[in-house]
């Protein structure tokens, strides 16, 4: 026995799988349970099986192999590139089958779904950390090389055995401790033993030859299609390696390329018509961390998912020639059955309508991580924030002194005040957010929006309360990155507040122009 | 390297090649400035489209994401090379009319028709085969038939003897009780192409306009009494069903005046109702023969007589292979042409990979009449044309021309 891990690599000549799964789903990774019965076929039909009786099945070196794999389901699956294509249109070919309808025979015409595959750059590989005994090694070996397809007869395959260190990490490692129903990952059917036998029980039980009465042609005839075999198969949850999430109120962006600009005074209108595009897609059950509508008395995040619109003035990961772009920022902590709902929203919103205008979504979604959103600091200078869309204060001002930039450190403040464990509510609690988040080297330089209509910067209004937009150049200080993605104020959520970095030489000092006396600096 | 009876004799046996690639760049045939036009689909029930869809898919090409569109499906492929096999033996090829077959004759308006495993959709598990009989037998109580059905993966040698192609392109016995054949094809294949637009978005199936120009006048309209007596006139050209139709809505107010464009007379006014040609940067024919697919089979001839079979068969799908590679009209401006040498691997232990020379016609013949000789030897096979020929089913025809009619 060698050591280091083992794997087994299919290689897809068309470079396309086709599968399904349950009530005609189609299948995106084929799972262990799938490898598995591609082997025993291999085993109990190719050249290494056996006669028994007038049946062929594996050899008794096979059955050794495959039950190996039966006990001991692959700690990791490692997948290529992929892309999957939706169902288009429909196909509609002869079944083969005459029958009588209306006393008229009828050669049968069945529709099969066109275009639903998954296009790969690269082969599908099941690794397993050590090595089987070497006489199952040799078994699985040699029966990859007689594995013909994998899925649909379409996906014909190359199937071989490979070092661990050949094949590379695994994408995904299974969790052996995993709750199926929470958690994000890939749930596949893996092989338990006993399978193999019970593959060969079903396989058996339609066997036998019908008699020549129960065999002649009928004009009722339909498809017999076997049931699947459910026994000693259960699900198992493969997932990414965990990755330590960094310490910000969003981890990660997906971003949507737009087919048109969007004014900076209008994003906050588009963002709102965006997010009530994904909750009419995601439809009843909207969860609040999109909604933002959480139930009386449980705890109100301080982010939820967040819209904004980013334009080309900066550049930013995953920018593309589109002239504007819907970023969907995903806040710490969110719950993988949310961010499974929200994506696959996202992933159908093709277009955003507001009164009479529309905004499209082209190409593909993408995912980046929210602490690399914007390019690296230029070797020589710092780097400052500003506000993209104006920002309006999550509070009235307290009562005493308080100033603008009092304003900006608060409204970080609430930003990170998860972060930071406050919790509170009231003035008390409001300066000493503010406080802490100055403590941290929040520093603003703030101006009032006194143009145009300030409702440009809201989503909605409480009553009576007046809406004071601000702008403001900041430095976050030790609370983010210099490429994290950061929003502030009241609609934050909704396309206000979004800080593009400002990057300024640091290698000059500026010296007052006119020294003391009134006569002029000679440089 | 060629492609010789031991490679394909070699890979038919145990720890034998999983599979033979063979990729082939095509180009339309009037340069990359033309469109062609792509295999159509019907549009799913939600859509309003009656123009019919193309099938885009997004495909990894040299390692780029890139939208590409089935030129020729996976379906028609292998249909093309049945029909090239067809069309050889119906010519009288030497050597392919003695491939074993099932044909099924119909009569029908004093003409005959001849079908076979061939050239019918599901193969020898075909309705029309198993609703036919043979001598005044109901097929499916014929022994040489049933013991066809009735072959496995352990023994398969009916199916060698009697429709070889069924084992090769793939069938299965779909509506029998138990005991349904399930043969893999073990020949797969498509033409793709990838789309010139290279923009993130799905290419937007264009539209093409369609008219036609009556010179007498692109409006002609007719009284009940005269169109009555237009298509008397044309009785034998209309169906029963059509004529019947016809003559009764002439009788409904017949002083009003009709379009006669159910005659045929008449323009039709121009609309955009059809599906324009795809503009490709490159289309690509890529076919894969799994000798692990065949090696599946057993024919009760001993290991040596059981690869010679198995390397027959590989034998054969190549021939249809390279006689249906031959013809590049696919349809109606879907002229193409190669662009390039027929590219084809085999693969070898260790993931290693050899390249082969590609075969001719003429090559791929000599190597089927080499394959044949020594699995007449090795296994004593014997190929010597059409093993049964069914008399088709006369209510099945007669039916066929009711819902035409319907139609």
């Amino acid at each position: 026995m060698t050591g280091g891990g083992f794997a087994m690599v299919a290689e897809l000549p068309l470079g396309v799988y086709r599968g399904h799964v349950g009530g005609g789903d189609l299948d995106v990774v084929p799972s262990p349970a799938r490898l598995h019965a591609a082997l025993w076929c291999a085993a109990a039909q190719g050249v290494r099986a056996v006669t028994r009786g007038d049946q062929l099945t594996p050899c008794e070196q096979d059955l050794r192999g495959l039950e190996w794999v039966e006990a001991n389901p692959p700690d990791g699956i490692r997948l290529p590139r992929y892309a999957i294509s939706a169902e288009v249109g429909t196909a509609y070919r002869k079944e083969g089958q005459l029958v009588r309808e209306q006393s008229r025979w009828v050669d049968k015409v069945g529709a099969r779904p066109v275009g639903a595959a998954v296009a790969v750059d690269g082969p599908f590989a099941w690794t397993w950390q050590v090595q089987p005994p070497a006489e199952v090694r040799q078994s699985l070996e040699d029966l990859c090389r007689d594995v013909s397809h994998l899925g649909m007869a379409e996906t014909p395959v190359r199937l071989r055995v490979a070092e661990l260190a050949e094949v590379g990490e695994p994408t995904h490692l299974r969790d052996p401790d995993a709750d199926l129903f929470t958690g994000a990952g890939l749930d596949l059917d893996v092989p338990q033993p006993g399978r193999g036998t019970a593959l060969e029980q079903a396989y058996r039980a339609t066997a036998s030859r019908p008699p020549a009465s129960k065999d002649r042609h009928s004009g009722s005839e339909e498809t017999v299609r076997s049931p699947a075999v459910t026994a000693a198969v259960a699900p198992a949850r493969y997932a990414p390696p965990a990755v330590e999430e960094p310490a910000l109120p969003w981890v990660s962006v997906m971003l949507a390329a737009m087919d048109r600009p969007v004014k900076g005074d209008w994003r906050v209108g588009w963002c709102v018509a965006a997010h009530r595009a994904l909750i009419s897609l995601v439809g009843d059950g909207a969860p609040a961390s999109l909604t933002g509508a959480y139930p009386d008395g449980t705890h109100r995040p301080a982010n939820r998912v967040a819209l904004q619109i980013l334009d080309r003035t900066v550049g930013f990961a995953g920018m593309t020639d589109a002239p504007a772009t819907l970023a969907v920022l995903v806040p710490r902590g969110l719950a993988a059955t949310d961010l499974t709902v929200i994506s696959t929203a996202l992933g159908r919103l093709a277009t955003i309508r507001r009164g009479k205008q529309a905004l499209r979504l082209v190409g593909e979604p993408v995912l980046v991580p929210a602490d690399r959103l914007w390019p690296a600091v230029p070797a020589g200078h710092t780097r400052r924030w500003r506000t993209a869309t104006a920002f309006v204060p999550d509070t009235r001002p307290p009562r005493g002194a308080w100033s603008l930039a009092d304003a900006a450190a608060l409204s970080v403040g609430m930003v990170w005040r998860d972060l930071l464990g406050a919790r509170g509510r009231g003035e008390t609690f409001y300066r000493q957010l503010a406080a802490d988040a100055t403590a941290r080297g929040v520093q603003a330089n703030v101006e009032r929006v006194t143009d145009g209509d300030p409702m440009r910067f809201v989503h909605k209004v409480n009553t009576g309360h007046m809406v004071a937009p601000l702008r403001a150049t900041l430095s976050l200080g030790s609370l983010a990155g210099p490429r994290s993605v950061v929003a502030l104020g009241q609609s934050r959520h909704l396309g206000g507040g979004l800080l593009v970095p400002v990057d300024e030489p640091g290698d000059v000092e500026p010296v007052p122009l006119f020294a003391a006396g009134g006569a002029a600096v000679r440089l | 390297m060629s492609i010789t009876y031991e490679v394909l004799f070699e890979a038919a046996s145990p720890g034998g090649s999983s599979c033979l690639t063979s990729v082939t760049e095509l180009a339309p045939a009037g340069g990359w400035h033309t469109s062609v036009a792509p295999a159509k689909f019907a549009a799913r029930r939600e859509s309003n489209s009656q123009a019919g869809v193309y099938a885009w898919e997004r495909r990894f090409v040299d390692g780029e994401l890139a939208h590409a569109v089935v030129i020729d499906s996976k379906q028609s492929q292998l249909n093309r090379a049945e029909a090239a096999l067809a069309a050889a033996v119906e010519d009288g090829h030497g050597l392919l009319s003695r491939l074993p077959r099932v044909t099924v004759t119909y009569k029908r308006n004093g003409h005959v028709e001849r079908y076979s495993d061939l050239t019918l959709p599901h193969r020898v598990f075909d309705g029309h085969i198993r609703a036919g009989s043979v001598g005044g037998v109901p097929t499916t109580d014929v022994a040489a038939y049933r013991a066809a059905r009735d072959a496995t993966a352990g023994n398969a040698r009916a199916l060698l003897e009697m429709s070889p192609v069924t084992l090769v392109f793939g069938g299965w016995d779909a509506s029998r009780k138990s005991a349904q054949g399930r043969w893999r094809s073990a020949l797969v294949g498509e033409i793709i192409g990838v789309s010139a637009d290279t923009s993130p978005n799905r290419p937007r199936d264009a539209e093409r306009g369609g008219a036609r120009v009556d010179p007498v006048g692109m409006q002609i309209q007719v009284d009940g009494p005269t169109i009555t007596a237009l298509a008397d006139a044309q009785k034998s050209e209309l169906s029963p069903a059509t004529h019947a139709r016809i003559v009764k809505e002439a009788k409904s107010k017949p002083q009003e005046p009709r379009s006669a464009s159910v005659l045929g007379l008449g323009g039709v006014p121009p609309s955009l109702s059809q599906l324009a040609g795809v503009a490709c940067r490159r289309i690509i024919r890529s076919h894969v023969l799994s000798f692990a697919a065949l090696r599946q089979m057993r024919f009760g001839a001993g290991a040596e007589g059981d690869a010679a079979c198995r390397a027959l068969l590989a034998a054969l799908a190549l021939n249809g292979l390279v006689r249906s590679d031959a013809e590049l009209y696919l349809r109606a401006n879907c002229d193409l042409v190669e662009d390039g040498p027929t590219k084809v691997t085999v693969d070898r232990r260790g993931g290693q990979v050899e390249e082969l020379k590609p075969l001719s016609i003429g090559e791929a013949d000599e190597l089927l009449a080499v394959a044949l000789a020594r699995a007449e030897a090795l296994a004593d096979v014997r190929w010597q044309g059409a093993v049964l020929e069914v008399m088709g089913n006369p209510a099945i025809v007669a039916g066929a021309e009711e819902t035409e009619d319907a139609q």
